[in-house]
């Protein structure tokens, strides 16, 4: 399998996904750090978005 | 053959390591996306036979696992178990209740009862926290009595309903680390050292990780420390006293990805081995 190319919402830099990662996974922008995470995943496009902030009942 | 539904909502590093454990296992799984879940009973038809319930949000977890026991389906962990896991309050009496050591701790509703309540504890420094919540968010050390009305002011004009009760615990001066300890129906699989300048050593707070080798009073703490709570697969924070070991808290959904690497033990396969073990025996 090939890995995809995609475009960080927040610096816009393109970023190469493995081609395991799965939808609602959290990954990191190489370029800025930023926290994303894959909104939607085909084959060959994925769309990402910013991570969203922690929520009072998240945890362990 | 086992398919197993893997309950998330983000997808982190952790979810991922059991992905993979599963795979190596040739274990068959269902990512179940709880945000998107419609859990009518009329309708819902699983796509697994038994269920990993791994949701960063709480609440959530809670509910999804609530309904597919409601049609007969094995979550673990049961709700049994999360239920008292997911509130600091109930945890802690369930380990007094079952004579495993924890802090002395109480529930008030009022600044006038937790200035009298912090007394009885011992004195100041005490610990305020929220019942529900995680990763050392809103965790108050309290020094004196200025900064206990000042927090409670704030948590009662700022905070969300589930602020209201104030859980008070005792400060336990720790030796710059407390250990996280991973246990596995009863078993103690492995520990670690979560060290800090900081009182508060979550790794998520830039704790550090180093490998805590098992002994005999930790493997039986652990025995203890599930027995009370309900079994499954669960993380139990402990400190080290000049008396030994005290449970503070157990995490029901926990977090292991920092600890493989310095323990050396396959976690993530191990949760996997145990959910085959609980589907056998269905
Ligand atoms: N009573 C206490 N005395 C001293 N330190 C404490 C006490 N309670 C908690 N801490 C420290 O605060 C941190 C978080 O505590 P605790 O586990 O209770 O909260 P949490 O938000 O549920 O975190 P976790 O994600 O680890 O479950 C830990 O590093 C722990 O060592
Ligand atoms: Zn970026």
């Amino acid at each position: 399998m090939s890995s995809i190319l995609t475009v960080c919402p927040v610096c816009d830099a393109t970023t190469k996904l493995s081609s395991e990662v799965q939808p609602a996974e959290v990954i990191s922008c190489t370029d800025c750090r930023s926290r994303l995470v894959i909104e939607s995943l085909t084959a060959n496009k994925a769309v990402l978005k910013e991570a969203p902030e922690v929520e009072e009942d998240w945890g362990e | 053959m086992l398919t197993l539904g893997i309950l998330h909502t983000l997808i982190r590093a952790d979810e991922k390591l059991l992905l993979q454990a599963a795979t190596r296992r040739n274990i068959k799984t269902k990512l179940v996306d709880v945000r998107d879940a419609n859990f009518n009973p009329l309708s819902y038809k699983p796509e697994f036979d038994l269920a990993l319930e791994r949701c960063i949000s709480t609440v959530k977890g809670s509910y999804a696992t609530k309904f597919l026991e409601s049609r007969g389906i094995t979550v673990l962990n049961p709700s049994t178990v999360a239920n008292i896991c997911e509130d600091k309050f109930l945890t802690s009496l369930v380990l007094q209740k079952n004579n495993v050591p924890t802090p002395n701790f109480t529930l008030v509703f009022s600044t006038e009862e937790a200035k009298k309540a912090s007394e009885q504890l011992g004195g100041y420094p005490v610990i305020i926290k929220p019942t529900l919540g995680s990763w050392g968010r809103l965790l108050a050390k309290i020094n004196d009595v200025d900064s206990l009305e000042a927090i409670i002011e704030h948590k009662d004009i700022l905070g969300s309903p589930q602020q209201k009760p104030i859980y008070i615990q005792q400060y336990i001066d720790k030796p710059g680390r407390d250990i996280r300890l991973f246990v596995i129906d009863g078993q103690a699989i492995c520990a670690i050292y979560r060290k800090s300048e900081h009182w508060i050593t979550n790794t998520a707070r830039g704790g550090n990780a180093t490998n805590c080798r098992l002994n005999s009073q930790l493997r039986i703490l652990a025995k203890n420390a599930s027995e009370a709570v309900g079994g499954g697969i669960l993380a139990m924070d402990i400190f080290e006293t000049t008396d030994g070991y005290t449970v503070n808290e157990i995490n029901h959904t926990m977090e292991f990805k920092n600890s493989e690497e310095p323990t050396g033990v396959d976690i993530s396969g191990t949760v996997i081995d145990y959910c085959l073990e609980v589907y056998k025996k269905l």
